[in-house]
């Protein structure tokens, strides 16, 4: 039978071949998306974990990053027993920035200076008596109009409920994709903030590498899981739109494939009638055309490879460059390009989702036309 | 002479509008093994309807039709398939090839269908091929082949599996008459190398001389049977 349906296939000519170049160039397609997606989240991920997550966090109990009212309030002494080159401490607090005298609601961020844990090059923060550091996430300093050099005004309340303010220098303006790290705070290094406080050892939370360290009770535990949540809730919705793509893509090999089945049973109907007068049985019938609809997927699969692989590692190498307008596009893992990634799962996935489609439209015609009477057939 | 075929008060009616066309009419025929004969009738006297029937690829509407012992009409689809692939040849009158195979390819089809093992087939296949005189256009497709050529394909596709039965549908209609003889020759050849029974449709006087056995249609009924 699928020496049959093999002769049947190639004996098929451009019509073959061309059905296969369209379900190559949808293999492709839906692999090459889909590649985006993964590649996007995979990297988003990697930086959030390498620029602020790594290994996990504690978090002081009453700590909540979306309400500024709570900063006042979470902040402890760091808990004994853990080792300073295995985490980096953070102490948050609400301020003001006047940038060109313009006043801005901020948050500030004060980041153990000398660690390697996380890749923020907190060694700009580095403590000096009588400098008055700052950074900023290059988004913000597009924003707030401000520029390495530059020296802006901040203004906090301490732990007495008085207000301070004093000029900082701005030491350095990074680029990154977390934007978590970014948007809406400037940084500060630790010992400065805990000046600036009157808060001496307080910390708001803390990032940890390696083993969970155990940690007296008033903290709270995120794992990376935890702390990924909410952008993988994010990244779904986003994912709705890639996967309207997939089903016009997949619906696109369904119709290609679909049509050539019907137009070729169409014109095949006195062979089929010839093949029922020789001999071949319903189900030889439904089983042959069948597997033509399969082996064009399997050579689909072949000729996708050929062309696809080679294009698609040149991708990934490249990434898809992405405009300007996409740093303000408000998720994370976005900054000059996107990178794909195509895994084993998603290729294996994709071959076998367009390869029960083939099935089905296979056949769905093939059916119909078997179910005919050799006389009907053969006219 | 063992009996291949036997037709009883068979009728053959198709449904037109609210009423019916009678297309055979108590039709009564024997055919035994080894026979050379002939539906021989105008066109639209039912010959292609009788042949059909007596290849299961139809079943009648009334009487009984029994091939190699077997009622067409109780035959399910998968038997009657089954009947056809061991013991029917057919030979079309637009030869039906599949265009996409070689000579050899289309001859070898109905023993592919029987599961004959791949050294068997090969040997039957080159045998076949031989008997129609196509030895040296095995590799070549319908397409490079004359008329004539492609009906000594149908030949050898018909009788590669050896079968009791060939029905041979107007064989010669689209032949001129040298392709013809040629054609005809090589099945009078078969028929006496393999005591295949043959059974033509036609209205071809080309073939009718070569019959031995004439069996004459009217309006679907047998007028003459000589």
């Amino acid at each position: 039978m699928l020496k049959l349906a093999w002769r049947n296939i190639i004996g098929g000519g451009i019509r073959t071949w061309l059905n296969v170049f369209i379900l190559s160039i949808v293999l492709v397609a839906i692999i090459g998306f889909h590649g985006l997606y993964i590649g996007w989240q995979r990297d988003a991920e990697t930086a959030m974990i390498k620029w602020h997550i790594a290994d996990g966090q504690f978090w002081q109990q009453d700590y909540d990053p979306y309400d500024a009212f709570s900063f006042e309030k979470s902040r402890s002494v760091m808990p004994a027993g853990i080792a300073d080159e295995k985490s980096v401490e953070f102490l948050v607090s609400q301020g003001v920035i006047y940038p060109q005298g313009r006043m801005q609601n901020i948050i500030l961020k004060g980041i153990e200076e000398e660690q390697d844990i996380l890749e923020l090059p907190t060694e700009y923060l580095k403590y000096e008596a009588g400098k008055n550091k700052l950074m900023l996430g290059h988004r913000t300093a597009k924003k707030l109009e401000l520029e390495e050099g530059d020296k802006v005004m901040l203004r906090w309340r301490n732990s007495h409920g008085s207000f301070d303010a004093r000029e900082f220098e701005i030491v350095h303006i990074f680029k990154t994709t977390v934007l978590t790290i970014d948007q809406g705070m400037v940084w500060l290094g630790l010992q400065q903030m805990w000046g600036m406080l009157d808060r001496q050892g307080e910390v708001t939370y803390f990032s940890y590498k390696g083993v969970k360290p155990v940690v007296s009770a008033g903290w709270e535990h995120k794992t990376q899981d935890d702390l990924l949540a909410e952008f993988r809730a994010v990244f779904a919705t986003e994912l709705t739109g890639g996967i309207f793509m997939y089903i016009l893509l997949v619906f696109l090999a369904m119709i290609a494939v679909f049509d050539t089945q019907v137009l070729a049973l169409f014109k095949r109907k006195k062979e089929v009638g010839m093949m029922m007068a020789l001999g071949m049985q319903r189900g030889q019938i439904i089983r042959i055309f069948t597997l033509e609809g399969l082996l064009s997927g399997f050579l689909a699969v072949g000729l996708g490879a050929i062309w696809g692989i080679p294009l698609l590692r040149k991708f990934e190498e490249t990434g898809m460059r992405l405009p300007e307008m996409m740093d303000s596009y408000g998720m994370d893992g976005l900054l000059d390009a996107m990178y794909p990634k195509y895994t084993l799962g998603l290729v294996a996935l994709t071959v076998v989702i367009i390869m029960l489609i083939l099935l089905v439209v296979s056949y769905l015609p093939v059916r119909g036309i078997s179910k005919m009477s050799p006389v009907e057939a053969l006219k | 002479m063992e009996q291949l075929i036997s037709i009883r008060n068979m009728f053959k009616d198709y449904p037109i509008g609210l009423g019916k066309f009678t297309a055979l009419k108590d039709i009564n025929l024997d055919f035994e093994a080894g026979e050379f004969s002939g539906i021989v009738g105008p066109s639209g006297s039912g010959k292609t309807t009788l042949l059909n029937i007596i290849g299961s690829l139809d079943v009648q509407s009334k009487g009984e039709v029994k091939v190699m012992g077997r009622e067409v009409s109780e035959l399910t689809r998968k038997e009657a398939a089954r009947l056809r692939s061991e013991h029917i040849g057919f030979i079309f009158q637009t030869y039906n090839l599949l265009p996409v195979y070689t000579v050899f390819e289309n001859v070898e089809f109905p023993l592919l269908l029987m599961d004959v093992k791949p050294g068997i087939r090969k040997e039957m296949v080159d045998k076949a091929i031989e008997w129609v005189g196509l030895k040296d256009k095995r590799k070549s497709r319908p397409a490079q082949l004359s008329g004539g050529e492609c009906q000594r394909v149908a030949i050898a596709r018909a009788i590669v599996k050896e079968p009791q039965i060939v029905l041979a549908d107007e064989p010669t209609a689209n032949l001129d008459a040298e392709n013809s003889h040629h054609i005809l020759r090589t099945m009078v050849e078969l028929n006496e190398k393999l005591k295949t029974t043959f059974i033509f449709s036609t209205h071809d006087a080309k073939v009718i001389e070569y019959l031995r056995r004439k069996i004459t249609l009217v309006d679907g009924r047998v007028v003459e049977d000589n």
